[in-house]
Order: structure tokens, then C-alpha cells, then sequence
């Protein structure tokens, strides 16, 4: 028990020690959050008009950062899958940064959900027996059950392994292992039950199509691991004491020329269905695609995306491009941004233009808005810093336990 | 038909429309734009743990309810000066409410919509539980109408005009995606909200077909001058921000025998309400001889709410 | 036992469809009633639009077979109107004029469902007759005004088709 918290005192310790960089790094994090704070507070005072969205927009920005950064959260399967079902090692040895990375994401989406939410003050009505959760009829239910669900295994798996190194002890395995395999289940559940939220609304005929969920979790396994590759780039430049393999980067890359691809073709799938069919629901995909009687805020950034989804795609179908890393890490960021585009706002906003009664109300973000949601961003950057560097502390064998 | 009864009946007609009814029967509505009184009321009230840990509707005992009543009074009472009365009637027993609109009737005149505001104390941000679609004939699609049409004249040429409200749909989206169960579908057919147990989540007006759902994205503007003091905890009391709210069939009347604001505003009769079990209400009778429709059909939401031409 | 509650039951139903339905006065609600102040024995056959004054603001639009003001008023009793057989009616029957030709709107009207009442749905009603609404010459139901549109959520209007 006592060596519990040593082990919390030393993790804690070692967020205040680091590199230049580091502190630079945390520096410009705390500020943008601090800035992200002080827009929700005047969100608070005054309520959800700060934001610009409306009777028929009801949901923007939050909830559009909200669905992408569940994906975010599935993807650390691609390391899970690996590392415990392959036995590869040299992902076994960075599978818990996958993991707190998961962890982060969580943390953001539960932010993200409690920012964009009416009412904060009434969050204990979602609790179960406490408050009055409507399990199972609604699907925000069960994503209230299965994100929490997902937080606590990505927060038991690496918090009882990295004890286990810091006291440099073998793990049990019945300890972990079986939460491990959870974990492989638990994150298809989370980006699927995310899809269901909007594909089983069958107002919203751009929503309510089938191949909404399978789309949710193939961009997720084509973003995730450009954003696994960015951050185990940094690590191999920055932090001295520990090295990701290369296998590591073969199977990330791998991964993402699966992904890539096959969310091109699913867009196409759902492109065709759209603009074949031609019925009256074409509407939504027109005025993503192309603009919809005279308004067309969301053109260009959607074909914004949908070239740099092509383009990542070509980088990583061609070996000489992906492994050269002047073109594979710039292409990291635009393919990241290319799914985030298509997926937070080229999916959420669209859904709710035309209207169910017709009207075209567009969306921009306010000012408030999106320091809120830099502010959620940087906070999760700045948590998976601290968490990921402690965590690199113990898995180098810096941080031990000492008697 | 007894004169007693007559000059009753006279009385509710001029009461109901808050207005004296001029020569001729024409229901003229008396515009009466006096300074109005806004007030956009910003004092957060104070916190208190009674209110935190409040239970949702269907778990307050009466005598729970009586408190939460006596605090509401309060805090409009602190708010805007003004005594108000909060009931809690019960479903009637054997009702089921439905709507029917007849469209060859209805010529857009919006007096619906701005009765509705009034009766239900609707803040100005939010306007109306109503909104009316002016739609070129031939067509049922939405998209092709506009609700911003303005009208000198109504009804024009070529255009049928298509109010939509909440339909109260026996298989509501909305109370089913609801993650706190804060709406439901009470006993006589109405979808209401519990403005105290709503998190504001806004799942629900994402869910709606109908657009029906309206949210206080801010603490709302009352013009305290046209408070309607006869409110109803389910329905028309003033909501807090962050919550939604929408069209209850005027709860507050319906289950006290009276027709909603919206019918008894319309100039033309085109609205019915009432109880559709009832073999003998003029709403069963437009259900047996009229060729209604539902909007959206094919959501199988089933709406209560019935339009048809004749 | 048994006859008590058949007696109740009787009772209740007997009441139940005894709701009442008011129907609108329509006599005092006309400005230029009693029409015999005015009008004596004498009958113009050929009294033709725009009449003089008081009728002078009254319009004619309601069947052009009706050259003659008798099919409807009565030439004897200019205080009465007279149906097509001969019967003479009251200005607060006038309702069964209209019946007389507009049988599908009567059985509407009658069960509620055209035109409008108000009062309690489950209970007493006031109805509103014919000519509340349709000037019995002119019978058109008259062009308003409606209220002013909603604001649009950005404060300007879209510009597109179909008006959005």
C-alpha cells in the first residue's frame, strides 16, 4: 500500500523534471488550456449561446471533436492486438503508450461531452441507480457505459503494469491479461456504439445508413496510427533514454495502407448510394460535396479532405515515400486532419443541413468555441505528455523503487 | 340552451382570446404593443442542495412535489414580481389526445404560432412551438417551402400552408434516445419534458423528424407584462437555460377540458383536438370521414398529429 | 344492486350527451337589424350592386344565378329570411340557407368538424355559425394579414429555392 504511493509520489516527481523542450512543450499546452478554461467559464455564465449553434444545428464542434477522438481512443487496439494476441515484442514494449494514449482520448471525449452538455450541473442524472440512465433504449446510454468502461481499463492495465516495473516486479497475469482481452472487444464496442448514436436516426437520412459504424471504425484504424507514428517519432527524438523499434513503424504503416484505402472506398460507397439514388436525402451530400442553394461553407474543406486522405493513401501505397520520413511525417498531419475533417465536421454538420423541416441554417464554430475545444486538446496533449514520459521513466528502467 | 349558459360560453370566448370580440364575429386579435416589459432574466439563482439532488418527476412523492412547487413560485416570484400558480393535473382517464389540421383551411395567418408563444411563456429566442411552412402546391417536401414567408395577404396563390408542431408520435424517437429519461410519453398521449432532470444534452432535437424540440441555449427573455401565470410544471412554467422544451398540447388546458391556445387562436377553424377514444368528438369523426396523413410515415414515429385536405 | 348502477350509468350517459353546443347569435351582432325600420312594403324586384346607403360597402360574389335578393330574403317579413321552399327563418338560422345547397360543409359543421368552436373539448362548446366567418354575400373567407415570420437563426434571409 505504501509502496502504492511511492510509486504515485515518483510519478508525480518526474513531471516536474525534464529537457528544455519539455517544459517549453508544457508550457504552450497550459496556456492554450488556460485560454480553453476561461471560454468555458463564460460558457457557463451565459449558456450555449456563445456558442453559434442553434435550434437546427444542435450539435457542432464539441460533439464533432467528441465522435473523432473516440476513434482516436479504439485505435490503441492496433497495438493491443499485436503485442498480446501475436506476442510481437517490439510492440509489446510501447503497447501501454498506446494505452495512455487511449486513456487521454477518453479523458477528451468526456470533456468534450460534458462541454457541449446543457446542464453540467445534472451530470450525476446519467449515473446508473444514482441518477435515471435509460439503459439500454438509448444509445447516448450505453456510450455513457462504455466509454467510462473503456477509461477504467485503460487506466488498470497500464496503472497495475508500470507498478509492477517501477517495484520491479512480474505482473500476474490473471491480473491484467484478461482486461487486456476486454480491452480488444470493449474498444470496437466504444467507435461502435459512437456510430450507433447517429446511424439509428432515422430523421437524419444522411446519418441512418448502415455503413455509418463500419466507416467510424476504419477511419479510426486509418487516423489512429498516424497519430501512433507522431508520437513515437517524438519520443525517439526527444526522449533519450528509450527507443521504438522500427517493427513498430513497419506495422503502423501497414495498418494505415490497409486504412486508408478502404475509407476512400467507403466514402465512395456511401457517395454513390447518395447521388445514384437521387432521392429527396441527397440533399445532406449536396451540400457537403457541392453546396446547397447558395450555401456551401463546408465545399471546400471537404475536398480538402478528401485529397488528403488520396494523398496519404499514395504515400503510404509507394515504399519510397513512406519510408522516407521528410514525406511520411508531414503526411502523418495531413492525412490526421484529412480524417478529422471528414469525420468530425464533414460528418456532424452535414446531418443537420437541410433540416428536418428544410431550412439551411449553417455553422461556423464561435471564438468560444474553438479556444474551448483547443483547450480540450491541449489538456489532452498535456496529460499524455506527463502520463507518457512517466510511463517511458519506468518502461527504460529509470524510475524504480528503491528501499 | 339556457341564456346563463350562453353569456358562460361568451365569457371564455372573450376570455380565451384575451380580447373582445368585435362586430361581426370576426376574431380579430387586438395587437397590444404597450413598452413591453422584457426581461432577460440572468440572476442565476442561488445554488441549493434541494434543487441539486432533486429526483426526476415520476420519483417525487407529493409531498416532495409540493416543495419544488413552493420553490418554483419563489423563485419566479423573486425573478419577476409576479404570483404565479403551478399545477400538476393528471392524465384524465380514457383520453388519448390527438390533432387534426385541415389544410384546405388553414391560410397562414400565424396566429397560431403567436398564441402559442404567449400561452406557454416561450421565450423570445425560441419564438414558438409552431412553425408554419408556406409550401407550393403539389409537393410535400419541406425543403420546397419556407418558413419565413412574409404575408400581406394570405392565403396567396399556389400555396397551402403546413403548420408543424410537436406530433406527441406513439413511437417518439425522441423519448426513446433520451439518456436520463427526462421526456417521455405520459398516460393520455403527451410527450412532455422534466425541465428539472433535462442535462441538456440535446440528443432528443437531433432525434426529431419534426424540428419540434427547442432549446434554451440561454437563460430565456420573459416580457413579464404577458406572463401567463397559470402554469403547469410538465408544461408552460418558465424553463431554465439549458434545457428543452416544446409544444405539451397546453397540457396546462387539455386536461382541464379546454382546447390548446393554438386552436381557439385560429382564425379559420382548421384545427381540431380532443380525445380520439371518444366515438363522439369532432377528432374521431375527422379520423372516420377525412383522408388523413401523418408527416414522415415512413419513420413509422406515429404522430398524433393528423392533417388532411377536403 | 344491479338496477342502482344501471340507473347511474344511465344517468351519467344521459348527461354525457347532453355536453351542450351554444351556436353564435347572429341577429344581434348585425349593425342594420331590424331590417323593418327601413324597409316597409315596398319590394324592388330589379335592386341591383353597389346598393345605396347603409348597404352601400356590400359586395356581391355568391352564385351568378342569384339576380334576385327574395331568393334568400323574405319579401313579406324583410325582418326574416326565407329558405327555397318557402319557410321562413331567422337571421340566427341563416346557417340553413347554406345548408340548402352546401350539404357536405352542414354535416361537417354539425359534427365540428368545419368551422370553428371553442370552449372545452370534453364538454360545453361554443360554435360559431356561417356568417361569422363568410359574409353571407360575399361569402369568400376574407385575406388576412399574418403574423410576422420567425427570425432567421443567422439574421438574414438564405438565399436559395424554394424560398430557404
Amino acid at each position: 500500500m505504501i509502496t502504492y504511493f511511492e510509486f504515485l509520489k515518483s510519478m508525480l516527481l518526474s513531471v516536474f523534471k525534464g529537457s528544455k523542450i519539455y517544459f517549453k512543450w508544457i508550457g504552450i499546452l497550459l496556456f492554450i488550456t488556460f485560454a480553453g478554461l476561461v471560454s468555458y467559464i463564460q460558457q457557463l455564465d451565459q449558456g450555449l449561446v456563445v456558442t453559434n449553434l442553434t435550434d437546427e444545428v444542435s450539435w457542432g464542434a464539441y460533439i464533432a471533436n467528441f465522435t473523432f477522438l473516440v476513434g482516436v481512443a479504439a485505435a490503441a487496439v492496433l497495438l493491443v492486438i499485436p503485442a498480446y494476441v501475436y506476442k510481437n515484442k517490439a510492440v509489446k514494449e510501447v503497447v501501454l503508450i498506446g494505452e495512455i494514449l487511449a486513456f487521454c482520448a477518453i479523458v477528451m471525449c468526456l470533456l468534450f461531452i460534458m462541454v457541449d452538455m446543457g446542464r453540467p450541473d445534472r451530470f450525476w442524472h446519467v449515473i446508473p441507480f444514482l441518477g435515471r440512465l435509460n439503459f439500454p433504449q438509448s444509445i447516448l446510454a450505453w456510450d455513457v457505459i462504455v466509454l467510462n468502461g473503456y477509461l477504467v481499463l485503460n487506466m488498470h492495465i497500464p496503472g497495475y503494469l508500470l507498478y509492477k516495473y517501477y517495484m520491479g516486479q512480474k505482473p500476474t497475469t490473471k491480473y491484467y491479461l484478461p482486461f487486456v482481452f476486454i480491452s480488444i472487444f470493449w474498444a470496437v464496442s466504444i467507435h461502435t456504439v459512437t456510430a450507433f448514436l447517429y446511424s439509428g436516426l432515422g430523421g437524419r437520412g444522411f446519418w441512418n445508413s448502415a455503413i455509418l459504424a463500419p466507416r467510424f471504425l476504419v477511419s479510426a484504424f486509418a487516423a489512429g496510427p498516424l497519430l501512433l507514428m507522431v508520437v513515437f517519432f517524438a519520443i525517439n527524438k526527444w526522449y533519450p533514454n528509450f527507443r521504438v523499434k522500427e517493427e513498430v513503424f513497419t506495422l503502423l504503416k501497414k495498418i494505415a495502407t490497409f486504412a486508408f484505402p478502404l475509407n476512400l472506398f467507403l466514402l465512395f460507397c456511401e457517395v454513390f448510394k447518395e447521388f445514384y439514388t437521387d432521392s429527396v436525402h441527397v440533399a445532406s451530400a449536396e451540400y457537403l460535396f457541392f453546396g446547397l442553394h447558395g450555401n456551401h461553407m463546408l465545399v471546400p474543406y471537404m475536398w480538402m479532405a478528401v485529397f488528403c486522405s488520396v494523398g496519404t493513401a499514395v504515400v503510404f501505397l509507394v515504399p519510397k515515400f513512406r519510408d522516407n520520413k521528410k514525406i511520411l511525417i508531414p503526411t502523418c498531419f495531413v492525412g490526421f486532419i484529412g480524417i478529422w475533417i471528414e469525420k468530425g465536421m464533414g460528418l456532424i454538420i452535414p446531418g443537420f443541413i437541410p433540416s428536418p423541416l428544410g431550412s439551411i441554417v449553417e455553422y461556423t464554430p464561435s471564438v468560444n468555441e474553438i479556444f474551448v475545444c483547443l483547450g480540450i486538446w491541449s489538456f489532452g496533449a498535456l496529460l499524455f505528455t506527463v502520463m507518457a514520459k512517466t510511463a517511458l521513466g519506468i518502461l527504460s528502467g529509470k524510475i524504480r523503487h528503491t528501499n | 340552451m339556457s341564456k346563463k349558459l350562453d353569456n358562460k360560453l361568451q365569457n371564455l370566448m372573450e376570455n380565451s382570446l384575451g380580447k373582445k370580440v368585435k362586430r361581426r364575429g370576426f376574431l380579430k386579435t387586438l395587437v397590444t404593443d404597450s413598452a413591453a416589459t422584457v426581461v432577460p432574466v440572468k440572476t442565476a439563482s442561488a445554488f441549493s442542495f434541494e434543487k441539486f439532488f432533486q429526483k426526476h418527476y415520476k420519483e417525487l412523492s407529493a409531498e416532495q412535489k409540493k416543495k419544488v412547487f413552493a420553490r418554483i413560485t419563489k423563485e419566479q416570484k423573486d425573478k419577476f414580481g409576479v404570483d404565479i400558480k403551478i399545477l400538476d393535473p393528471n392524465p384524465l382517464d380514457g383520453v388519448k389526445y390527438a390533432y387534426a389540421l385541415n389544410l384546405s383551411t388553414c391560410n397562414g395567418s400565424r396566429k397560431c404560432v403567436t398564441a402559442c408563444a404567449e400561452e406557454n411563456n416561450i421565450p423570445a429566442e425560441i419564438g414558438s412551438y409552431i412553425k408554419v411552412l408556406e409550401m407550393p402546391i403539389g409537393t410535400m417536401n419541406p425543403e420546397k417551402g419556407t418558413l419565413f414567408y412574409e404575408g400581406k395577404q394570405v392565403p396567396k396563390d399556389g400555396k397551402y400552408y403546413l403548420p408543424v408542431q410537436c406530433n406527441h408520435c406513439d413511437n417518439s424517437p425522441c423519448t426513446k434516445v433520451c439518456p436520463v429519461e427526462a421526456t417521455w410519453k405520459e398516460k393520455d398521449g403527451i410527450v412532455v419534458v422534466d425541465y428539472d432532470w433535462c442535462i441538456g444534452c440535446r440528443y432528443c432535437q437531433a432525434a426529431c423528424p419534426y424540428e419540434a424540440r427547442h432549446f434554451n441555449f440561454k437563460e430565456p427573455t420573459i416580457d413579464v407584462s404577458k406572463l401567463n401565470t397559470q402554469q403547469s410544471y410538465l408544461s408552460n412554467r418558465v424553463r431554465p437555460k439549458g434545457v428543452m422544451e416544446k409544444c405539451t398540447f397546453c397540457l396546462q388546458r387539455s386536461r382541464n377540458g379546454q382546447y390548446p391556445a393554438c386552436l381557439e387562436a385560429c382564425p379559420t377553424g382548421a384545427r381540431k383536438f380532443g380525445n380520439i377514444l371518444d366515438p363522439k368528438s369532432e377528432i374521431n369523426q375527422i379520423f372516420k370521414k377525412k383522408r388523413v396523413f401523418v408527416l414522415k410515415e415512413e419513420l413509422n414515429t406515429m404522430p398524433q398529429f393528423f392533417y388532411y385536405f377536403d | 344492486m344491479k338496477y342502482i348502477s344501471l340507473f347511474f350509468v344511465m344517468l351519467c350517459s344521459y348527461t354525457l350527451v347532453q355536453a351542450t353546443v351554444v351556436l353564435e347569435e347572429r341577429k344581434m351582432k348585425l349593425k342594420e337589424f331590424p331590417c323593418s325600420s327601413c324597409h316597409g312594403d315596398f319590394v324592388n324586384e330589379k335592386a341591383k350592386f353597389p346598393l345605396s346607403k347603409p348597404h352601400d360597402s356590400l359586395k356581391f360574389k355568391h352564385m351568378d344565378s342569384i339576380k334576385n335578393c327574395y331568393t334568400c330574403h323574405d319579401k313579406d317579413d324583410r325582418d326574416f329570411l326565407k329558405l327555397h321552399a318557402g319557410e321562413k327563418i331567422s337571421f340566427d338560422e341563416s346557417y340553413k340557407l347554406c345548408f340548402q345547397c352546401h350539404g357536405e360543409k352542414k354535416r361537417d359543421w354539425q359534427a365540428g368538424i368545419h368551422g370553428k368552436q371553442i370552449g372545452s373539448w370534453n364538454g360545453d362548446k361554443y360554435k360559431f355559425v356561417c356568417t361569422s366567418c363568410h359574409e353571407a354575400h360575399h361569402p369568400k373567407f376574407r385575406m388576412m394579414k399574418a403574423d410576422p415570420a420567425p427570425k432567421h437563426p443567422r439574421g438574414k434571409q438564405s438565399q436559395a429555392q424554394g424560398g430557404h
